[in-house]
This record gives structure tokens, sequence and C-alpha cells, in this order.
């Protein structure tokens, strides 16, 4: 019981986790919330079923795969910036509202081309391992992996070097960061980038893990978002510590209560923390 | 030919007129100071030479046309650099972070210029790891300067470098200015600080509502007789 | 004020003259369309009615919510779980869901004392699906995923109650277009703009979200509730739809957020837009170009198509 909850809390914290985290990303460089980032994890859930599986002429390899998928999720995730959200960077209302019509878009686009009904993806790779005395999925095991190592990458990356300092610095102040040189506009589009490509990972490992369908954006959307939310808005720590507490309190759910109830403690717990912490558990005021 | 040539600046805010008329003249390796009261237009004028306003006139830096470029081609191309008076720092970065921020157009030599600064301000070295919003208004200023620095800018643009602080960090800017020239930087001081102001600049221009309503001479500047006159036209 | 209040009257005798002819022309529709297209008439209606209620809360006041369809939701589970549990009849379970949504709607408000933007969004959203998922999970009440049926309907055939939905529509978009052109209208619109201002100028910002919250619930409670008893059958999708809530936003965005007749007229767009393209793009294509055609709309004109509209006018005389 407890390294189930143990094992699925850790897999699915670290999926949301990457999700999130291009969230707070785009967040802090543009100040608004692109809600697409459901729509890029499912299309890259998609296409990256498609390259590997999609019939006799096109099986690539899954590492080709995975690295296309990626390209395109961030080529898309820019399009969106570029095509709109720029336009309305000073409205976020507006973005909300048009990046959600865009998520509408995306499902019945998908659905035209490739059905409605959900498709099964194989994993990335086979077998089980045994671990305290339960038998989890290799795959699992290698999405978590996956996604602490773009993790602490990331962390890495925004600490280290020049372009991640240039990130915080256009989320601190544009301008001021213009006065050292950096482009924000450019910083927006690679953040972006970023997220997609981001979005893409947390789409691959969520459709090897489970299955792919037209509806498969809303979900991890709305957790992203609380995530996001309780860790407190532009705050990697943060969301670090919500992913997990959303994680484990949905697997505590779906091992000890009833599979169908995952989402709700997570959301109850979020209207909760909102009421007594209104910028989430380490917003700036 | 001068480093700097402003001719006739005009700013407007809607219908608000900010500057009018500006001319100015810096040469290589001057230090030029703009005083006047709050509202005369400083931060506009400094603000209009790395275009962060919609200005009309002609402003030429090196022979370059500053009118068509980019703020951030200002910086990185021409190598000007600007310690603006409000959000001079990233407050939520770290002391040595904002510093190489500063060197995000040079990142060769980033590690002599780091021990440049911190050779001119070891405070800053003591607190490198430090969030530079939980600095001293004084160290925030040493940091916006060294920041600058990290530049190498052939033209420093500072605005109200000693407004709030203490004496004794008045006169430590001032020192740091001094190194400043003997590096060679030009500096452009826009300032309320008349003796400070007098201490440190090598000409002066006094801006009132907007427009340049007198200048010294390099003799001048040191006349103090003339320079009230100047300034408060008695 | 007092100098300019006769042409004020004969300004309003012009609005009502209008509005008296729109209903008009409207009620004339049964005689020349067929009764299949009232069918989609009596949708548009209740989407009218239900993006008019969206607008007086969201887009009055600014404050965006995700959440219209849990107030839906509750006064139709409501009402119908009254009748089918309790045997109260319909011309009492219908009130105590009209009810039930205005308390949800103050409960909206709560949030709002604390957070705003888009925190007040994702507590909207959250509730939403919260109650989506409990209804769900209770199954042996609420039917589960397939729902409730066979309770009984309000009227029955397709012009009865087109003229229902016709009287329900322009009694609420009446109401709430009033309510907007009125001080109350002007404060929430101020609310919009500077919350802070308002409040610093003296006035107590939470009586007037109260207010608009609770006119909004109460028109979406209507709405819900003669909709449920219109379709005479009940199930989750019916009310929690995403797909409904996302109606009800390009409906008021693209007519106009803040105004109440740009969201009406929105609602009847969408529908001959939707309906429109039935025969062109089949299945999910449809919902897709529609989709695509509101986000087009919304993006290069923001304001709205009513906006556009009064500006025409302006502009010819």
């Amino acid at each position: 019981m407890i390294e189930e909850i143990l094992i699925v809390g850790l897999a699915t914290s670290a999926l949301y986790l990457v999700i999130a985290l291009g969230l707070v990303m785009v967040y802090s460089v543009g100040r608004v919330e692109d809600l697409s980032v459901g729509a890029y994890l499912m299309v890259a859930a998609y296409i990256y079923w498609f390259l590997a599986e999609g019939g006799p002429y096109l099986s690539l390899p899954k590492g080709a795969a995975i690295i296309i998928t990626i390209l395109i999720g961030s080529a898309i995730s820019i399009s969106v910036y570029r095509g709109f959200i720029r336009r309305l960077l000073d409205n976020p209302t507006a973005v909300f509202i048009s990046t959600l019509i865009f998520s509408l878009i995306v499902e019945n686009v998908l659905a035209g081309i490739f059905g409605e009904a959900p498709r099964s993806v194989h994993p990335l790779v086979y077998g089980s391992v045994t671990i305290g005395g339960i038998t989890i999925t290799l795959n699992i095991v290698i999405i978590l992996a996956i996604a602490w190592a773009i993790t602490i990458i990331l962390i890495t990356f925004i600490s280290k070097s020049y372009i991640g300092r240039a990130i915080r610095a256009v989320s601190i102040n544009p301008r001021g960061a213009m006065l050292v040189g950096i482009d924000p506009e450019k910083v927006r589009i690679l953040t972006w980038g970023l997220c997609g490509a981001l979005s893409a990972v947390a789409g691959i490992s969520l459709a090897t893990h489970t299955s792919i369908s037209t509806g498969m954006w809303i979900l991890p959307l709305i957790l992203a978002f609380i995530i996001v939310m309780i860790g407190g808005l532009g705050s990697i720590g943060g969301a670090i510590l919500s992913a997990h507490i959303i994680g484990f309190v949905g697997a505590f759910t779906m091992v000890m209560i009833d599979e169908r109830l995952r989402g709700v403690f997570g959301l109850l717990l979020l209207l909760v923390i909102l009421i007594f912490r209104r910028r989430g558990l380490f917003g700036r005021e | 030919m001068a480093l700097l040539e402003i001719k006739d600046l005009d700013v407007f805010y809607g219908k608000v007129q900010a500057l009018r008329k500006v001319s100015l003249l810096l040469e290589e390796g001057e230090c030029v100071g703009v005083v006047g009261p709050v509202t005369s237009g400083k931060t506009t004028l400094l603000d209009s030479i790395v275009n962060l306003t919609d200005w009309r006139g002609r402003i030429v830096f090196d022979g370059v046309d500053l009118s068509k470029m980019s703020t951030m081609d200002i910086v990185k191309k021409l190598k000007i650099s600007y310690a603006m008076e409000r959000n001079k720092i990233f407050p939520y970065m770290t002391v040595r972070d904002n510093l190489l921020v500063g060197a995000y157009s040079k990142r060769e030599q980033v590690n002599e210029n780091l021990k440049k600064v911190f050779e001119l301000f070891p405070i800053l070295k003591e607190r490198q790891n430090q969030m530079a919003g939980t600095l001293s208004g004084g160290q925030q200023q040493m940091l916006a300067l060294g920041k600058s620095l990290m530049l190498n800018p052939r033209m420093l643009l500072l605005d109200e470098p000693t407004l709030g602080l203490d004496i004794s960090m008045v006169n430590k800017i001032s020192e740091s200015i001094h190194e400043l020239k003997k590096m060679g930087t030009s500096l452009l001081i826009a300032e309320q600080n008349m003796v400070f102001t007098m201490r440190n600049a090598g000409r002066l221009y006094f801006l009132k509502a907007g427009e340049i309503v007198g200048e010294t001479t390099a003799e001048g500047i040191k006349d103090y007789e003339e320079v009230r006159k100047l300034y408060f036209g008695f | 004020m007092g100098g300019n209040k006769p042409v004020r009257e004969t300004a309003l005798k012009k609005i009502a003259l209008r509005w008296i002819i729109a209903f008009a022309v409207m009620s004339l529709l049964p005689f020349f369309v067929p009764h299949g297209w009232l069918r989609v008439l009596i949708i548009a209606n209740f989407l009218a009615i239900f993006a008019m209620s969206w607008d007086i809360m969201s887009g009055y006041t600014g404050y965006i919510s995700f959440g219209h369809n849990f107030l839906l939701g509750i006064s139709a589970y409501a009402s119908v779980l009254l009748i089918h549990h309790f045997d109260v009849p319909l011309y009492l379970s219908m009130p105590i869901g009209v009810l039930i949504a205005a308390v949800g709607g103050v409960g909206f408000v709560l949030p709002t004392l604390r957070v705003r933007g888009p925190y007040f969004t994702l507590f909207t959203l959250g509730l939403f699906i919260l109650f989506e998922r409990i209804m769900i999970t209770l199954g042996p009440i609420t039917g589960g995923t397939r729902g409730l049926f066979g309770f009984p309907t309000v009227l029955k055939g397709a012009v009865p109650n087109f003229y229902l939905t016709l009287v329900l529509v322009f009694a609420v978009a009446f109401a709430l277009w009033y309510l907007g052109q009125t001080d109350f209208g002007r404060v929430l619109n101020a609310i919009r703009l500077d919350e802070d201002v308002v409040e610093n100028s003296g006035l107590d910002t939470t009586r007037f979200k109260l207010l608009s919250f609770l006119m909004s619930s109460i028109a979406a409670g209507i709405g819900a509730v003669f909709f449920i008893h219109y379709l005479g059958a009940l199930c989750p999708r019916s009310v929690f739809a995403v797909f409904l809530l996302l109606n009800i936003i390009i409906a008021s965005v693209i007519g106009g957020m803040g105004t109440i007749i740009g969201p009406f007229m929105g609602a009847y767009i969408i529908t001959i837009i939707l309906e429109g393209l039935r025969a062109v793009a089949p299945g999910p294509w449809r919902i897709a170009t529609y989709a695509a055609i509101g986000l087009i709309i919304f993006i290069l004109r923001p304001r709205g198509i009513f906006f556009e509209i009064q500006r025409l006018f302006r502009r010819r005389r």
C-alpha cells in the first residue's frame, strides 16, 4: 500500500512538475498564463504515437520520434506565442480566454485526423522491476528519471547560464534587462519554446504510461495550473513542493479511497490554500 | 568630433513636452554633469539616449545615429551603460548574478572584470551570494555601478547616483567615479546634488523645465559663484 | 443631471422601442422557420441566458469565472434530485434550484475578498471540476455518468418551448442590461478597470461584487432549471461539459464582454456558425472550425461585435 502510494506519487508528481515548470517560466517572463500547455502536451503525445507507431511506413526508432516530437512541440508553442499571445500580453484575461479556445481547436483537429477513440501507446521500455516487495513497470521508473533529470538540468540552466540569468532578469524587470543588452522578446520566444518542449516530454511520458485521447489535455492542464498557483506564480521551488503535495494527495486518494476522486482532494487543498494564502505558498506579494 | 552629440532633442509624453530643443556635447573621456531640480527632465534625457523614449531630434554617438537603434543594440554594440535611478538592480537575484547579468553583452574577461569590481567595492565581494534586494541603498548603488562596469562601457549614464545616500557613501561613489575616469570611461551624470556634481564633472549643463538654461566651461565649473548664479539665477 | 432628464427619457423611449421591436420580430420566427430550426433557436436562447449571466459577473467586474458550469450544475442537480428522490413538484423544485444557484454565486464572492485575476479563475474552475467529480462519484444518488432521466418537463413541443425561452431570454436580457446601465453597472465597470481605486474612493466593492454575482447566479440558475426541464434528462455532460463553458465564453467575447446585448447576439452568432458548418465540416472539424472562427474574431476584434456595430452606426450619423 504505502510503497504503491510512494511510487505512484513520485512518478505523477514528477510528470506534472515538468508541465508546471513550463507554465512557471512563461508566466515569469510574460506575466500571462498560457492555458495551451495541455494542448501542446496532447499534440506531442499524438505526434509521438504517429511517428513511432503510425503504421507500416512510419515506425521511426523511439529516440528519433522523441526528438522530432520535442522539436515540433516547441515549434507549436512558439507559433502560438508569436501568433496571438504576443499581441495580448498587456491583457492577461484575453490570453487566458484565447489559449483556452485554442485548446478546443487542437482537441477537435486531432479528433478529426485521428478519430475520437483513445489509442494505446507502447511503453518506452518493456519489463518491470520489484522494489521493496511491489512490482512496478520499468516505464514508470524511466519517466521518473527523465522528469527529474529535466528538472535538475532546467534549474541548473536557470541559475548558472547567461540565458538562464537573462530569463530571470526579464522576469524581474524587462526594462532593466534591456539595459544590459537582453532582448526581452527573444527571451520570451525562447521560454515559450522551452515550455513547448517540456510539455512535449510530459505528453510522451503520459502517452507511454497510459494512452492517448483527445480529452487528455484537460486534467494535466488543471493540475499543472493548480501546482503553479499553490506554489506561487513564478516560483520554481514552490512548484516542486506543490507538485509533490498534489501528486501524493492524488496517489493517496487513488490507492486508499476511490480512483474517480483522484483530483478532488487536490482541488480542495487548492481552495483552502488560496483562501489562507492568496499568492500561494511561495508567491511574491 | 564629440563622442556624444545631442542636437535639438524634443520629447513629448502625450501632450506634455518633457524636453525642448536640448543640445549637449560630450567628448571622449570627459565627465559631464546635467544638473537641475526634480522633474526638470534629467531622467528623460538619459532615457532618450538609450532609446527608451519616443524622441525627435538628433543623437549621435561616435558617428552612429541612434534614432534607429534598439536599446539592446545601443548597449551591446556601442557599449553605453545606463544605471537607472529606479530599478537599477535585480532585487530577486544574488549580488554575483546581478554582476554576471551585467556581463550579458560582454562575456570575455568576465573574471577580470568581476575582480576589478570587487576591488573597487569590497563589500560586494563579501555579500556576493546575498539577494541584491537585501542590500542597503548605498550598497545597491555600488552594485548598480559595478553591474555597469561589467560591460566595460565606453560611456556610462548615471541617474541620481547620490540620491538618498549619506555623506560617507557619497564620498565612496565619488571615489569610484574617479577610478572610472582613470580607466578612460566617458560619464554623463544627471544630478540634483550640486556639490557632488561640481566635484566630479568637468563641465556642467543646467536643465530647467525641459530646457538647457545654461552651461559652464571647464574653468567655469570651479567658480562657485558663477555656478550658483546659473543654477539658482541669483 | 436634472437638466438633461427629458433627453434621457426620449432616449429611454427609443431604447424601449428597440427592445419591443426585437422581441416582436423574434416572436414571428415560428411562422417562418421549420420546426427543426426552432429547436436550434431554443438552445440558442438558453446559451444566451448563460452567456449574459456570465457577462454580468465576469464581463462587468473583470473577475473571469471558469466556473459557470458549477452554478448551472448545482441548480439543475438540485431541482432534479428533489423531484427524483423526494417527489417535490416542479413548481417548487425549480425555484429551489435557482435559490441554490444564488447561494453558490454568493460562494464565489468569498474568494474575491482575497484573490484576484488568475487565482479567482482557478478557484472557480476548481469548484466546477470538484463538483463534477462529486456528482459522478455519488452514483447511487445522482446516477453517476449516465445521469437521471424521466423527470417532468415544463412544456412539450417546439413552438411552446420556443416562446417560453424567448420570454425568458428577453426578461433576463432586459433585467441585466438595465442593471448594467445604472450607476451599479458603472461601478462594476470601474471595479474591472481598477478595484483599488474604487475601494479607495470609499465604495464597498464587496457589496457591488456580491450583488453582481448574485444577479449572475440567479440568471444562470433560472436558465439552468428551465434548460434541464426542457431536456428532460440530466447527466454530468449536459451541464458540466467544458465545451459548454467554452461556448458561454466564446459567445460573450465575440459578442462583446460587458455589454449584455453582445453576449445575447454572440449566442445567436455561434449557434448559426455551428449549424451552418454542419453541412460543410463533419464531426470534430465543425467544432474546430467554429472555435477557430471564434478565436480569430476575438483576436482581431477583442471588444466584440456589438461594439463594432455601435461604432458603425455612430459613424453613419
